[in-house]
């Protein structure tokens, strides 16, 4: 019995948030988005992706980038 | 101590190139990093390194009008946000194949190379041993999922307290049965709960013995996850490369013991460990967590 396995493109956008958001080292820049800034988009998103009947998958919205991944087969 | 400048002048029309920030990595002795694949990031810009005393961040260039509160600005489209959240992480994505990376969460732009490499050298200790948490590991999300309906029915079936209740069912007059069936949908919610805390605390326990460390994500509610059944654990757990295959291999195999009583497991990954790599520098609250 094999689990269930998201790999690149089609991670769901959810998890991304959760991590690209949420963790990770902040790295302060004069120009860097306030942590505020920060949970504002979230939240946006949030309700973008909560608003999606099925997981909204990468694959959809990268068909092009993910050609280069890999060899195509 | 910078200042950001306000501008409500509205002279904007000439915008200025700034430097955005993906992650961070260790030079090898002698490199300069140039060994990155060749892949664009955000708004299509070319990746390339800043190197400041043995560590270099993965940046490109990003043009923005002339103050920061701009990008903020334009982060407040949705679809735009999406869009430039997908390209930094297909940028950390494809450069972890080949080195480790400390991912930067989205959103660190610098006015310049100069100021990105005054941030290596102002926390580099703190970056180092960032670094160092996370060196030959990457992350893996596994997330738990249970069929209560499922689960019950099993739990009615071998759970003594539910099967002594039903053995009184038979004999019993009907305002008797009607409260010995309340009684077994409430002995059966009750089991169902503590079997699942159980089978939680059983799994992170095998997951962490097969990685580094383990980090707690926040539950999806089923709109977000989009599944009939109920997520009860979703989480990160950092896992060295050479035991990845292991790693997985010890997913389907709880899989396959558990999957009779409804539960069901999801892995994600790998990402850069964004879940243990949880620093804020140069902020208000500047420290690193030491991930425990």
């Amino acid at each position: 019995m094999a689990v269930r396995m998201a790999h690149d493109d089609e991670l769901a956008l959810s998890d991304l948030l959760d991590r690209a958001l949420n963790k990770g080292v902040v790295l302060w820049g004069e120009a860097t988005i306030s942590l505020a800034g920060v949970d504002l988009i979230y939240v946006g998103l949030r309700v973008l992706v909560a608003s999606y009947t099925t997981m909204e998958k990468f694959r959809a919205l990268n068909r092009s980038e993910a050609s280069l991944e890999g060899d195509g087969g | 101590m910078m200042q950001l400048e306000s501008d409500e002048t509205g002279h904007m029309s000439v915008g200025v190139q700034r430097v955005y920030v993906y992650g961070i990595i260790r030079l090898e002795e002698g490199g300069d990093g140039s060994s990155l694949p060749p892949i664009s990031g955000l708004a299509g810009n070319p990746i390339r390194t800043v190197a400041s005393n043995g560590l270099a961040a993965i940046v490109s260039a990003l043009a923005t009008p002339a103050t920061g509160l701009r990008f903020e600005e334009e982060l407040k489209s949705p679809e735009r946000a999406r869009s430039l959240i997908l390209d930094h992480h297909h940028v950390l994505r494809r450069t972890i194949d080949d080195r480790t990376v400390l991912p930067v969460r989205f959103g660190a732009l610098f006015p310049d190379d100069m100021s990105v490499a005054d941030a290596l050298g102002e926390h580099h200790r703190d970056l180092v041993e960032a670094l160092e948490r996370v060196d030959g590991a990457r992350e893996w999300g596994v997330k738990i999922f249970c069929d209560r309906s499922v689960l019950s029915r099993h739990l009615s079936e071998e759970s003594p307290a539910i099967c002594a209740i039903r053995g009184e069912l038979s004999a019993a007059t009907d305002g008797r049965a009607f409260f010995l069936r309340r009684r077994i949908a409430r002995l059966g919610e009750e089991e169902a709960q503590h079997v699942i805390e159980q089978h939680v605390d059983s799994v992170k326990h095998s997951l962490c013995a097969a990685s580094r460390g383990e980090s707690a994500m926040k539950l999806q509610p089923a709109a977000v996850h989009g599944r009939a059944d109920e997520m009860v654990w979703n989480g990160a757990l950092l896992v060295d490369r050479q035991a990845e295959r292991h790693f997985l291999t010890l997913v389907d195999d709880l899989l396959e013991v558990h999957a009779p009583r409804g539960f069901d497991y999801e892995i994600t990954g790998p990402w850069p460990p964004f879940s243990f790599a949880d620093c804020r520098l140069g902020g208000r609250e500047n420290g690193c967590s030491n991930g425990t």
